[in-house]
């Protein structure tokens, strides 16, 4: 079996994932995921140490690794996915921020492919003390760019096809006290991969956390944010974006459990869909008896390309299926001095504003893509890291509309 | 209220008067708990073949229908009970539960004069009256007592129409054909664990046909009553409204106070053809069990409407202040073009009450389109929970779907959740919903006693108001009566 | 009618009224004017009785001692506040919300019930003394009313439930000045010789219509200064701050 330098794998590894025990859409938050389905006569990846599977890249270093052994607090989850990625793990990072630091400049830290084929899990764990603050960036690298992929493909649903690789990171976070975190996040996801991500946040009394997550791509992405509020007066924020095209397969999924007075939540996933493909918004609010006074907000808007305009605009080839969009924003309240709202829309670009652009000269897709990055901008425009503002137009502007 | 900056705003304090009257609320008396003396007929409890077959010979029914009940039973043998709705349900004993109870002398009456004065009696007290002379309103009225049908009122003066409207059993036998054709088309027996069990032993219920191009000219209503201790309730109603047909069709239901659980489990099919539209209103006021959970009835039931024909209406509206478990979804699957599909909701859950309620709405047809409002009130321990499916096919293009949900909260022990479901496969589709939960405001509340109202009337008031877009929707007669029975569950906390 | 002595009130601990008294005769018209923050908007929610505040002291209305009422006891004792801020009530129309008040309001004064026909005419022949169109009376309790409307429907609910003492909480507020003339003369024709009001403002405009018998002023929780009408034009003149600085 297979050791990485960190100490926290377990002794005994199966050689193949325990799928039996994987979560399957008959589970209610992977209604429209199935993982064991997926991961299917995928072999468990054991890993090695000549290819560590992470790497940070400090504009700053600041923070200092608490090396092998487990962090101060680790923060356990007790669902489905916690189980699979604790029995099965190549290794992963642990960061420590000691309390009161704080810098303006983000840590990134980038996850590259560690095998071609198979299935592997990593665990990590970032524990910020009192009053510390931090801003950490995620991103997955991919070998295949993404600018190659289509936006208008006939491509199979990403879950038809086989899948060669399955990653999946399990990011355990502690906030203590006035501990104030931002995560930024862009996950990537090519045909034939599966991306899988969890975060388990533990806040203490008023800390902050804002997860920014941009997930794109015409494989299947899973984000998973989990949040515990256990002290009074924390804050969270949540904003998503999901570009899925080519038949790719994004779901994103957010639990925020507040336990405590005077919490605060506010969400906004944003999602496009294009032809064959899916986009899945899944929101569990949940406020316990005692979090009274708590306010939360949870937005799910939707856009879905529509391949008849797209038909219409230009004389396409081949059989397109419209994109899927599935939404499902809950709110599970037991206290009642609280003020809960939920909205969701699901809709597709305007026509008039479609045909504005055209009486100006511009080309049908060239105004689709217009319209489409406009409804994705006010989700890019908060994200809170100017790089990564810029990377995402990029990518977004380097699909083929055409 | 101050503008100054430098006043802050008081904390509002829970006014241990609200708690009080809020506990009195939860668990206030239920009006229609009380039990008549009927010479009764029960089948002994337990369920099997053999049950089932004696069902269906004591009604004299075709080996046609025997044989889908049986399809039906031995399906429901391989099914569980449905485990994903925010529900604490105990294990059903369906072994000791009897499955037919009758009043002996229940051959179906043609005049009110020969009905049991106990029977005619049960019904004044709850209400309902019985002698048509007194239908102030021209309701006609099929009047269920446990397992049978005991009079249908108006019968002649709607068979002028060519509108049928009788029990179930009598369309048995008297339309063999229309049943026929339209049993289980809607709600097929393999749907749920208990449309499976009603389709095994379902006892009577109502038949509705409006023909073609009829508009029925009075409002057509049942009032299901459970009686007989021991027993549980499956009846089944089946309304079919031909092409430009319309009808409005109105559904009460009380029970005994009783501290043992008993189950109902209903199914209720529609279907509209073209251009037709049924309306379909309840007001469930079954017992809910006492403050700590004791008693009440299990409504597990399953309605569904099919618009099948182009441009056809099926709206839902139902108030739901009853019962101690509430599992039911009233949905519309819009098979034709330009359908439309509505669900109107106020379900109140106090005591120890659970409600897991919504609807589903499916969009098959183009040009189909669908709103949801639903108001949950919860109170006490009750814990109130909307569920909610909005589905558009690849197929249904141009769909409109409007949902407005929303959660009052009433004292701390309570609990309002919302589920809504969104699958969505069709690109020119516009679903748009919002949600909200909170509680009554406290400076609602205060506004209303500077101007002389007691904190209860205040609490009646605005609830009231919070669910009028609902409440609107109801024919006249049950609109009165859903307003009292929200409002006697205020009154009954006067101190 | 109204007595009150050494009353003090506070929030979390924050004391905003600091021994405060005042005596209100039948028939007379106060005023009190005041800074930001001297406690104005505190006094007539004590008054009214909104729950959150700690009070101490006493007030006598009428020989009784409010602060033993509910603020529903206090209304049908005939006390009415014309808030501030308005509150909406979805759902239940201004008629309805009136009928369930006033009826209330009537049956506790050993009053019979108003039938429906006379309810209608009474509600018409008030809305009337506001300019309020009637088309109001469906539409449900301050939704979508203008500030202006909203002002004009809490005079109205003051005329429908014929108070002892009416207290105005900054009423002119955010009203234009047609609007301000109709409200000072609805105000003015239910002037009798056994109602009082206590009128709650920052400016004088609103007291060139009422003409007030006794003008307070309010600084720090406590009324620093007691006068008649002259007193209003003195402070229009020349603001609060002298009188501010008289008591440092």
């Amino acid at each position: 079996m297979a050791q990485s330098g960190n100490g926290m794998i377990p002794s005994t590894i199966p050689d193949t994932p325990p799928t039996a025990n994987w979560p399957t859409s008959q589970i209610e938050a992977w209604k429209y995921t199935d993982l064991r389905h997926l991961a299917e006569g995928l072999l468990w990846n054991p890993g090695n140490e000549s290819l560590q599977p992470w790497f940070i890249r400090p504009h700053e270093m600041l923070a200092y690794f608490s090396g092998s052994g487990s962090p101060k607090k680790a923060v356990t989850g007790s669902d489905a996915f916690t189980s699979i990625i604790h029995s099965g793990t190549q290794g992963g990072w642990q960061l420590h921020i000691p309390a009161g630091l704080s810098s303006n400049t983000p840590l990134r830290v980038v996850y590259t492919p560690v095998s071609p084929s198979g299935w592997s899990a990593f665990n990590h764990h970032l524990y910020v003390e009192q009053g510390a603050h931090l801003t950490l960036i995620e991103e997955n690298e991919e070998e295949e760019p993404l600018a190659t992929e289509p936006m208008f493909d006939q491509s199979q649903d990403a879950k038809s096809i086989p899948l060669c690789t399955m990653t999946m990171h399990h990011l355990q976070v502690h906030l203590e006290r006035g501990a104030e975190l931002k995560l930024i996040r862009i996950f990537r996801c090519p045909k034939s991969k599966a991306f899988v991500h969890q975060v388990d946040t533990h806040q203490e009394e008023g800390s902050k956390l804002e997860v920014q997550t941009v997930a794109m791509g015409s494989g299947i992405i899973r984000n998973n944010v989990h949040i515990q509020q256990r002290g009074n007066h924390c804050s969270s924020g949540l904003l998503g974006l999901s570009v899925a095209f080519g038949g790719g397969h994004i779901d994103q999924y957010s639990r925020i459990q507040h336990h405590s007075l005077e919490g605060n939540s506010h969400q906004h996933y944003k999602a496009i869909a294009a032809i064959n493909s899916t986009t899945i918004f899944n929101g569990v609010l949940r406020v316990e008896p005692q979090a009274q006074q708590t306010n939360a907000y949870q937005r799910s808007s939707n856009l879905m390309l529509d391949p008849a305009a797209h038909r219409i605009g230009h004389k396409s080839k081949g059989f397109m299926r419209p994109g899927k969009v599935n939404a499902k924003p809950e709110l599970q309240i037991f206290a009642d001095n609280v003020k809960c709202s939920h909205g969701a829309t699901v809709g597709k670009l305007n026509t008039d504003s479609i045909f504005y652009l055209q009486s100006r000269g511009l080309s049908f897709e060239e105004a689709q893509r217009i319209l489409t990055l406009a409804f994705a901008m006010e989700i890019i425009d908060q994200l809170e890291d100017e790089s990564l503002r810029s990377e995402v137009i990029k990518q977004l502007d380097l699909l083929q509309w055409h | 209220m101050s503008e100054d900056p430098t006043v802050p705003l008081p904390e509002m304090n829970d006014n241990s008067e609200e708690d009080v009257l809020l506990n009195r609320w939860a668990e206030q008396d239920y009006e229609f708990g009380f039990v008549s003396n009927i010479d009764q007929e029960i089948v002994p409890k337990g369920l099997n073949e053999e049950v089932i077959r004696w069902i269906s010979a004591r009604k004299e029914e075709p080996l046609w229908l025997l044989d889908w009940r049986l399809k039906a039973y031995r399906h429901w043998l391989n099914m569980t009970t449905p485990q994903w709705a925010h529900l604490e349900i105990p294990a059903i004993d369906f072994q000791n539960i009897s499955y037919y109870a009758a009043p002996k002398a229940a051959t179906k009456l043609n005049s009110l004069d020969e009905l049991d004065p106990e029977i005619k009696s049960t019904y004044d007290k709850l209400g309902i009256p019985l002698e048509e002379q007194l239908i102030l309103a021209g309701v006609a009225v099929d009047a269920v007592l446990d397992s049978v049908s005991v009079v249908t009122t108006y019968k002649e003066k709607l068979a002028e129409k060519g509108i049928i409207f009788c029990s179930f059993s009598e369309a048995v036998r008297e339309h063999p054909e229309l049943v026929k054709n339209h049993l289980g088309k809607v709600v097929p027996y393999t749907d749920n664990y208990y449309a499976a069990l009603n389709s095994a032993v379902f006892s009577d219920g109502s038949f509705v046909y409006i023909p073609k191009g009829v508009r029925c000219p009075m409002e057509l209503s049942t009032y299901f009553r459970i009686n007989a201790a021991g027993t549980g309730q499956f009846e089944r109603t089946l309304i079919v409204a031909d092409d430009e047909a319309y009808v409005s069709y109105l559904e009460g239901c009380t029970a005994p106070k009783r501290d043992e659980n008993q189950l109902h489990a209903a199914v209720v099919e529609l279907v509209a053809l073209n251009r037709s539209e049924i309306r379909y209103a309840t007001v469930q006021n079954w017992y809910p069990g006492d403050a700590n959970g004791i008693g009440g009835i299990y409504n597990f039931v399953t309605k569904r409407g099919l618009c099948q024909g182009i441009s056809s209406k099926i709206s839902w509206t139902q108030v739901e202040t009853g019962s101690a478990i509430t599992w039911k979804y009233p949905s519309v699957v819009l098979q034709g073009d330009c359908s439309t599909g509505e669900f109107y909701s106020v379900a109140l859950a106090a005591r120890a009450q659970q409600a897991d309620t919504g609807t589903k709405m499916i969009h098959i047809g183009k040009d189909t389109t669908s709103r949801i409002v639903s108001k949950g009130i919860s109170a006490g321990r009750g814990q109130n929970a909307y569920r909610g499916l909005v589905k558009v096919r690849e197929s249904a293009t141009n769909v409109r779907n409007y949902s407005q949900c929303d959660s009052l909260l009433m004292g701390d022990r309570c609990g309002a959740h919302t589920y809504p479901y969104f699958e969505i496969n069709s690109p020119d589709a516009q679903v748009e919903h919002e949600a909200t939960t909170s509680k009554i405001e406290e400076d609602l509340l205060y506004y209303c006693q500077q101007r002389g109202l007691s904190t209860e009337e205040a609490i009646a008031l605005i609830v009231n108001g919070y669910a009028k877009e609902v409440l609107d929707k109801l024919p006249m007669e049950f609109a009165v009566e859903a307003r009292k029975l929200l409002a006697i569950s205020l009154e009954g906390s006067v101190g | 009618m109204l007595e009150i002595t050494d009353l003090h009130a506070s929030v979390d601990d924050k004391a905003i009224l600091k021994g405060l008294n005042l005596q209100i005769r039948p028939g007379e018209v106060h005023a009190i004017m005041g800074p930001n923050g001297s406690g104005k908007s505190t006094l007539s929610h004590v008054l009214a009785g909104r729950p959150g505040y700690e009070v101490r002291g006493s007030i006598q209305f009428n020989k009784r001692n409010l602060l033993d009422l509910v603020p529903e006891e206090r209304a049908w004792a005939g006390l009415f506040l014309a808030f501030q801020y308005p509150v909406e009530i979805p759902g239940v129309s201004n008629a309805n919300f009136m009928r369930s008040a006033l009826n209330q309001v009537r049956c506790q004064r050993g009053l019979p019930v108003l039938e429906a026909s006379d309810f209608l005419k009474l509600i018409r022949e008030k809305a009337a003394l506001v300019q309020l169109d009637p088309s109001f009376l469906s539409r449900p309790v301050n939704m979508g009313f203008s500030g202006g409307e909203k002002k004009r429907n809490e005079i109205f609910q003051m005329a429908m439930l014929d108070p002892k003492l009416a207290i105005l909480d900054e009423t002119d507020s955010g009203l234009d000045i047609d609007a301000l003339r109709i409200v000072a003369e609805g105000v003015t024709k239910l002037r009798r010789e056994d109602n009082s009001f206590l009128v709650i403002t920052h400016y004088q405009r609103l007291l060139d219509h009422l003409k007030p018998d006794i003008v307070h002023v309010l600084i720090d929780g406590k009324i620093m200064r007691t006068g008649d009408y002259t007193l209003a034009l003195e402070l229009e003149e020349k603001g609060y701050d002298w009188l501010k600085a008289e008591t440092v």
